[in-house]
C-alpha cells in the first residue's frame, strides 16, 4: 500500500490558517497573497509537508487562507505557518498577529461563512462564490485536494448558493455606482441600447460608468473641462468624447446623464432642460448627480418624465440595502451551522467508514498471503479444488469480519466510537506496530 | 336562480373583495405575508363565478347562455384575470393587480345587482361577432389600463426617492411598451367590433344611445394614444394618463351595457338560426 493511502486511512483533522481584511491591513495581505502563477507551486511544496495530505488556498484580494487536512492538528497548524513564511520570504513574527487558526468544524462553518459572503467586506457579494469555485479547481488540478477537502469545498459552495436562494443577503446595490445602475434599471429596465452622458471625467463617474457598460449601454458620450480626459475616459469604453461646451447639445438623444463635474455652481438648469425636454417628447431622462457641490439644480427634479438622484439620495439607497443584508444575516448563519452540523456528522460516518475499509483490507490482506504461502505447497492440487480452498477462506474471513463490522458500523457517530475504534485499531494492529516478517 | 348559484355568486364576490383590497395593499405593506396571496382571490373568485354560472345554465337551459349581461362580464372577468396573471409572471411583478382587482370587483358587483336579467335574445352572428370582439379589446384595455397605472404611481415613486417600492412594478420603459403592445391589439380589435356592431344596428336600424357615442369616445382616446405615440414619438406621463381616462371610458361603457339595448320590438325577435 502506498504512503498515501496509508495517510488516507489515518484519523484526519481539517487545520485552516489565514488572514483576512478583518485581521490584516492591505499591506500584509498583498504580501501574503498567492498569485495565479504561483498557486500550483505553493499547493505541491505545502502538500509534500508531513503530516500535512491535502491542501487547497483561496486567495483574494481580501483574504489568503490555506485549508488543509493534516493527521494532527497542531503539527499541521505549524506547519502552515512555518510554510506561509517560508514561501513569501517573510519574518513568521511579523505575520503571525494578523493570523487565525481554526480545525475541524471551526474550518467548515468558516469557510461556509465565507462561501455564503458573510465574510465578505461587502455583505452577500456573489464574487466570492466564483473564487471558493476557483480555489477547489486549483487544488483539484494540482491534485492537492482529495476526498476531505473536495467534499468541504463542494458544500461550501451548495451552501454559497443556498444562501443566495433562500435569502436575501445577496440583494439590492450596496456602492454608491451600482446603485445608481440600479435606479436606472428601475426606469429602462434592459439598459442594452440606451445612450449615456457623461459630464466630468472623476473616479466616481468612472465607476459608475463602468456598472452601466457592464449593463449593456450602447453608446457613452463624455464632457470634461480638460478635454484631454475625457478623451483617455472616452477611449476606456469605447466612447465619444466632446468639450464641455457641446454637452447641452446632447441632451435630447442621452438617457442617462451621470454628472461629477468640479464646477461651483449648478451647470445643469430647468432653464437649460426646458428645450431639450420640450424635443424629447416624454421620454424619460434619468441623471444621477454625484457632484459636490451639485451640478443639477434641485428644481429639476420637478419636471416631468426627468428623475433626478443626487449623492445623498444614493447614499440612502445603498444604506437601506445594506441593512436589509443586515437582516439577513441571521438566516444565512442558521444555515451555515446546519450544514457545518451535516458536515460534522459526516466527517464522523467517514471515519468509522475508514476503520472498516481498513480493517477489511487488513484481513484481506492475511488471507491473500496465507493462501498463497499453503498453496504453494500443494502444486498437484486442480484449478477447481484451489477455487474450492480460495472460496472457503473468503467465506471464513467474511464471517470473522462479520461481527466486528457490524459493532463498529452501529457504533459510528456514539461518544464511544473513538474508544472502540483505539480498541479495534490496537486488536488487529492496524497501524502496523506488530507488522508480520 | 338556484341555491347553489346564489353561494357561489357570493363566494366568488367575496373572493374578488379580499383580492381587490389585498392587491393595493401590496403597494403600501410590500413585506405583508397576507397580501401576497391576493392573487388566490382572483383565481377562486373566478372559478366559483364560473361555476356558479355553469349551474345556472344547467338549470335554466342554453337559452341564457346568449340572454345574461353576466355571461358577458364574466368573460370579461375572465379574460382580465387570466391577463393578470399573466402579465405578472412576464413581469416577475406582483403589484400589477393593484388596480385592475377593484376594476374586476366593481365590475362583478355591478353584474351581481342584475344578475341574470334577461336581456333580449339577440342570436344574430353579427351581434355576437361584436360582443366577442369588444370583450377581447376590453380585456386588452383592462392590461394597457393596469400598465399605464403602474407607470403613473412608479413615476410617483422615483420622484419621491421611495425606492424600496420600485421593485414591486415593472421598469418605466417595459411599462411603457407593454401599454403599446396591449392597446395595438385591443384597437384593432375593437375597431373590428364597432363596425360589425354598427353594421348590425344598420341592418335593425337602431338609433344611437349614449353607448354608441361612449365607444366612440373610446375609440378615439385609444386611436390618439397610437398616433401621439408612433406618430408624434410620445412617451411619459401624460401618454399613460390617456390610457388612463380611456379605461374609464370602458367602463361607463360597460355601465352603461347593463340598460337594455333601444332596439324597436321587431329587432328583439331578429333570431338568425
Amino acid at each position: 500500500m502506498s504512503d498515501q493511502v496509508d495517510v488516507d486511512q489515518r484519523r484526519m483533522h481539517l487545520v485552516a490558517v489565514g488572514l483576512n481584511h478583518r485581521s490584516a491591513p492591505v499591506e500584509v495581505r498583498e504580501r501574503l497573497a498567492f498569485g495565479p502563477a504561483r498557486l500550483g507551486a505553493a499547493l505541491h511544496e505545502l502538500r509534500d509537508r508531513p503530516p500535512i495530505a491535502e491542501v487547497a488556498i483561496l486567495s483574494t484580494c481580501n483574504r489568503a487562507e490555506i485549508y488543509t487536512a493534516a493527521t494532527d492538528a497542531g503539527l499541521g497548524e505549524r506547519e502552515v505557518v512555518r510554510f506561509l513564511s517560508e514561501f513569501h520570504e517573510l519574518d513568521p513574527a511579523a505575520v503571525e498577529p494578523h493570523l487565525y487558526h481554526l480545525a475541524d468544524d471551526g474550518v467548515a462553518r468558516h469557510l461556509f461563512r465565507v462561501a455564503a459572503g458573510l465574510d465578505s467586506m461587502i455583505l452577500g457579494e456573489g464574487q466570492i462564490l466564483a473564487q471558493v469555485k476557483g480555489a477547489l479547481q486549483a487544488a483539484n488540478e494540482a491534485g492537492t485536494a482529495r476526498t476531505l477537502l473536495h467534499e468541504l469545498f463542494q458544500r461550501g459552495l451548495h451552501l454559497g448558493k443556498l444562501a443566495r436562494s433562500e435569502t436575501e443577503i445577496h440583494r439590492g446595490a450596496v456602492s454608491i455606482s451600482s446603485a445608481a445602475v440600479d435606479l436606472a434599471r428601475t426606469v429602462f429596465g434592459d439598459l442594452r441600447g440606451r445612450q449615456a452622458l457623461v459630464v466630468g471625467a472623476g473616479e466616481m463617474s468612472e465607476q459608475t460608468l463602468k456598472h452601466l457598460v457592464d449593463q449593456g449601454v450602447a453608446s457613452v458620450v463624455v464632457a470634461n473641462r480638460t478635454h484631454q480626459r475625457a478623451v483617455e475616459l472616452a477611449t476606456r469604453y469605447q466612447g465619444e468624447a466632446i468639450t464641455f461646451d457641446d454637452f447641452p447639445a446632447h441632451l435630447v438623444t442621452c438617457d442617462i446623464i451621470i454628472s461629477s463635474s468640479a464646477a461651483p455652481h449648478p451647470i445643469l438648469t430647468v432653464e437649460k432642460l426646458r428645450g431639450p425636454l420640450a424635443a424629447r417628447r416624454g421620454q424619460p431622462l434619468f441623471i444621477v448627480d454625484i457632484a459636490v457641490p451639485r451640478d443639477v439644480e434641485p428644481a429639476v427634479a420637478d419636471l416631468e418624465d426627468v428623475y433626478l438622484f443626487d449623492i445623498d439620495d444614493l447614499s440612502t439607497v445603498a444604506q437601506r440595502y445594506r441593512s436589509e443584508r443586515e437582516r439577513e444575516v441571521t438566516k444565512v448563519e442558521a444555515l451555515v451551522e446546519a450544514e457545518t452540523a451535516r458536515f460534522g456528522a459526516w466527517l464522523e460516518a467517514r471515519g468509522s467508514t475508514s476503520l472498516v475499509v481498513e480493517l477489511r483490507e487488513r484481513v484481506e490482506a492475511m488471507r491473500d498471503a496465507e493462501l498463497d504461502r499453503w498453496l504453494r505447497r500443494l502444486p498437484d492440487l486442480e484449478a477447481a479444488e484451489q477455487e474450492v480452498i480460495r472460496q472457503m477462506m473468503r467465506s471464513f474471513a467474511n464471517k470473522l469480519l462479520h461481527g466486528p463490522l457490524t459493532a463498529i458500523r452501529r457504533q459510528a457517530g456514539t461518544p464511544r466510537e473513538s474508544a472502540q475504534a483505539d480498541l479495534v485499531r490496537r486488536l488487529f494492529d492496524l497501524d502496523g506496530g506488530e507488522e508480520e516478517a | 336562480m338556484t341555491p347553489v348559484c346564489v353561494a357561489a355568486e357570493t363566494v366568488a364576490l367575496l373572493a374578488y373583495l379580499a383580492a381587490a383590497v389585498l392587491y393595493p395593499q401590496r403597494l403600501i405593506r410590500p413585506d405583508s405575508r397576507l397580501t401576497r396571496h391576493a392573487h388566490w382571490g382572483l383565481v377562486i373568485g373566478a372559478s366559483l363565478q364560473g361555476l356558479g354560472l355553469l349551474a345556472h345554465l344547467g338549470h335554466a337551459g342554453s337559452e341564457a347562455l346568449f340572454g345574461q349581461y353576466a355571461n358577458a362580464s364574466f368573460v370579461f372577468v375572465l379574460l382580465c384575470v387570466g391577463g393578470l396573471l399573466w402579465l405578472e409572471a412576464r413581469t416577475e411583478r406582483p403589484a400589477l393587480g393593484a388596480f385592475l382587482a377593484p376594476v374586476i370587483f366593481l365590475v362583478v358587483l355591478l353584474t351581481l345587482f342584475e344578475a341574470h336579467t334577461q336581456a333580449p335574445v339577440i342570436r344574430n352572428p353579427w351581434f355576437v361577432a361584436h360582443i366577442v370582439l369588444t370583450l377581447l379589446a376590453y380585456a386588452c384595455f383592462g392590461a394597457a389600463f393596469c400598465l399605464a397605472a403602474a407607470y403613473l404611481v412608479h413615476d410617483g415613486y422615483l420622484k419621491r426617492k421611495r425606492v424600496e417600492r420600485l421593485a414591486l412594478l415593472p421598469p418605466l420603459r417595459v411599462a411603457d411598451r407593454a401599454c403599446h403592445t396591449a392597446v395595438a391589439i385591443g384597437l384593432p380589435l375593437f375597431t373590428l367590433g364597432l363596425a360589425v356592431g354598427a353594421a348590425f344596428l344598420v341592418s335593425v336600424r337602431a338609433p344611437i344611445d349614449a353607448k354608441v357615442v361612449l365607444a366612440l369616445v373610446t375609440w378615439l382616446l385609444y386611436a390618439a394614444y397610437l398616433a401621439l405615440r408612433l406618430g408624434r414619438g410620445w412617451r411619459g406621463r401624460r401618454l399613460h394618463w390617456i390610457l388612463v381616462v380611456a379605461f374609464l371610458v370602458v367602463l361607463l361603457n360597460l355601465v352603461a351595457a347593463r340598460h337594455r339595448l333601444e332596439l324597436p320590438p321587431p329587432a328583439v325577435a331578429v333570431v338568425s338560426r
